[in-house]
This record gives C-alpha cells, sequence and structure tokens, in this order.
C-alpha cells in the first residue's frame, strides 16, 4: 500500500446493508423481514428479475388481543420488545444478500476500504458504493476538499424544494416579504452582481468564486441561523429583503430560489424599481470588485 | 500483520493505490484479503 496522503481530510463510510431502511419492507424466504435498502439493488440482489414472495398472513404482524394486552406489564413489554428487535436487526443484517456476500469476506476481522478517486467505474457515487458494495469491499474512503458533490449521487429534492429552500421561503415571509417581493429583490440586485462579474470576466479577473455551483449553494444554506447566516447578510428595506452590492454570495442565493439574475434589469425596468444595489460600494468581495459604474 | 496481531488491532485497512475499473478493484480485494489473511 502506498503511504496515506496528506493532502485533505478523508472522511471514512461504511458500506453497510440496510442500516437505513428508506423504503416499503419486502418479505423473504430467509427470514422474516429484509430491509429494502437502495444497496440492495446491485446485480447480485436475490429477487433480480423475479417476483419478491409474497408475504404470508401468519408473518404479518396482528394487533393484539385486549386480553394479550391487559396481561403485559411494562417490564414484560420491555424484555419482549427488545429482544424482538434484536432478532429483527440479525435477521436484517444476516438475510440481505448484498450483505452475506460482502461481509465476513474479509478475514480475522479486518474492514477494507479504497478511497473514492481509485473506483473508476460508475458514473455516480451510488454506483460507485454499489460495486464497491459488490466487489466486497467494506467502505469507502471520501476526501475534503474534493470534486464529488452532493448531485453526482443523482439525488433530487422533494416535491416543494428542499428542506432548507422550504426554511428560506418561510423566514421571507417572516420578515414580512411575500415570495414574489423577495425574488424580486434578488433579481434586481443580483442583476448588477452579475453584470458587475461581466464586466470583471471581460477585464480578466477571474469569477470562478461565483459559479453556480449547487453543493456550494446548499452549505451556504444549512449555516445555522446567526452570525454569519444569509439573513445577517441581506439588508431588509420597507419590509422586503434585499442583497448587499457584492455580497459573493449573491448569485448563489438567486439560483437556489429560482431567480434568473438576467431578467433583473428587465423586470425592474417593468415595474418601475430602481436597482437596489445601484451606487452601493462592494461590501466583502475585493478582488472581485469591478463595477464602479 | 503479524505487529498488527500483536496489538491486537482489527479494524480499517485503505487501499491508496491507482484506481481502476471493476476488474482492477476485484484484483484490489483479493490482495488486501490475502494480506489480511497473512
Amino acid at each position: 500500500m502506498a503511504a496515506p496522503s496528506l493532502c485533505g481530510i478523508c472522511v471514512l463510510l461504511q458500506l453497510t446493508a440496510a442500516s437505513t431502511p428508506v423504503g416499503p419492507f419486502r418479505s423473504s424466504e430467509k427470514g422474516p423481514v429484509t430491509s429494502y435498502d437502495w444497496l440492495d439493488q446491485s446485480p447480485s440482489a436475490q429477487y433480480i428479475g423475479q417476483q419478491a414472495p409474497v408475504p404470508s398472513l401468519s408473518s404479518v404482524p396482528r394487533p393484539l388481543s385486549p386480553a394479550t394486552t391487559m396481561s403485559l406489564d411494562r417490564r414484560t413489554f420491555l424484555a419482549t420488545t427488545s429482544t424482538g428487535l434484536a432478532a429483527a436487526g440479525v435477521a436484517m443484517n444476516l438475510t440481505s444478500p448484498v450483505a452475506r456476500a460482502a461481509e465476513g469476506s474479509t478475514p480475522k476481522g479486518f474492514k477494507k476500504a479504497v478511497k473514492i478517486g481509485m473506483v473508476r467505474e460508475g458514473a455516480t457515487l451510488t454506483d460507485k458504493f454499489k460495486l464497491l458494495k459488490e466487489l466486497g469491499f467494506d467502505g469507502i474512503e471520501l476526501d475534503a476538499p474534493s470534486a464529488v458533490t452532493r448531485s453526482g449521487q443523482g439525488s433530487r429534492s422533494p416535491a416543494g424544494g428542499s428542506p432548507v429552500r422550504q426554511r428560506h421561503r418561510r423566514n421571507q415571509r417572516a420578515a414580512g416579504a411575500g415570495p414574489s417581493d423577495a425574488r424580486r429583490d434578488l433579481r434586481t440586485g443580483l442583476g448588477a452582481e452579475h453584470r458587475r462579474n461581466q464586466k470583471g470576466h471581460a477585464a480578466g479577473r477571474g469569477t470562478g468564486d461565483l459559479d453556480f455551483d449547487r453543493e456550494r449553494l446548499e452549505r451556504f444554506f444549512d449555516r445555522p441561523e446567526g452570525k454569519g447566516s444569509v439573513y445577517r447578510r441581506l439588508r431588509i428595506e420597507n419590509g422586503r429583503l434585499v442583497f448587499r452590492r457584492g455580497e459573493r454570495c449573491s448569485l448563489f442565493a438567486a439560483a437556489r430560489v429560482g431567480a434568473d439574475p438576467r431578467r433583473a434589469d428587465q423586470e425592474a425596468r417593468h415595474q418601475g424599481l430602481q436597482n437596489p444595489a445601484r451606487g452601493r460600494q462592494s461590501g466583502c468581495s475585493k478582488g472581485a470588485s469591478t463595477g464602479q459604474r | 500483520m503479524a505487529e498488527l496481531a500483536k496489538i491486537g488491532y482489527t479494524g480499517w485497512g485503505t487501499a491508496e493505490i491507482q484506481g481502476g475499473d471493476r476488474v482492477w478493484l476485484t484484483d484490489v480485494a483479493a490482495r488486501m484479503n490475502k494480506i489480511f489473511a497473512s
């Protein structure tokens, strides 16, 4: 093995089967219940191309009769359920076909892992994880910082936007601004930011810190409320949220709430609004401050 | 591995070598198993 790299922080993820049951349960002929984990979707899964067996009536848990319920005291109930849960957990681990293939393959209780950069097959992180699980690896090491993004997993936000975005809207409403007002102000303020950076780009000044990287956006909005949060960076004028000119995060925020900074000026003219960012000095990005219009 | 056994270490081992496709990683896994078993 090569010497360990010292260029960043490594995060070791264990590829566990049935550790996070996220979907419906299915019956297994090897045990009472098997988690329908996403890792079980690998080609070595047991029921690929087949129909999973329908659970028999005897395996479906039934409610206890009133007499049985009344006869259980607290201690008996806890002892019974804890034993049952432990047995179910063991069954879930042992009956997963992927778990059987992977766990125990590393001798003498060791666990083997590879660096994420070593996996050259698979388009997404999910594919890579599945492949490693199939090959018998127990874990994977991620680098930080790295080029691996959250969107690389192919995950999709739930309906209505991510929780972060929903919280953002809630806070906008709490600040007295309707969604349309806040979006308009964002667009208006960010239009200036966009033009400013276009000028910087034309002048040969880099705009690499103003991209629309999704992960950076989500990190930005994931910051706790308080010092450094997005709402400390916002100025509330006349009950509406206004971005300061020159905020490095402006384009991130615009993209996050779905605003299109390219249309900011057009919309501001339609509504007879003065650009709230006009004439203000850049606040934080000295290096990219080029828009002395 | 004998030295690790002396101190009772049974934990993670991570390969940090050049990467590759499924065939390569299968070979890496087999070689790591061989090392751990030695």
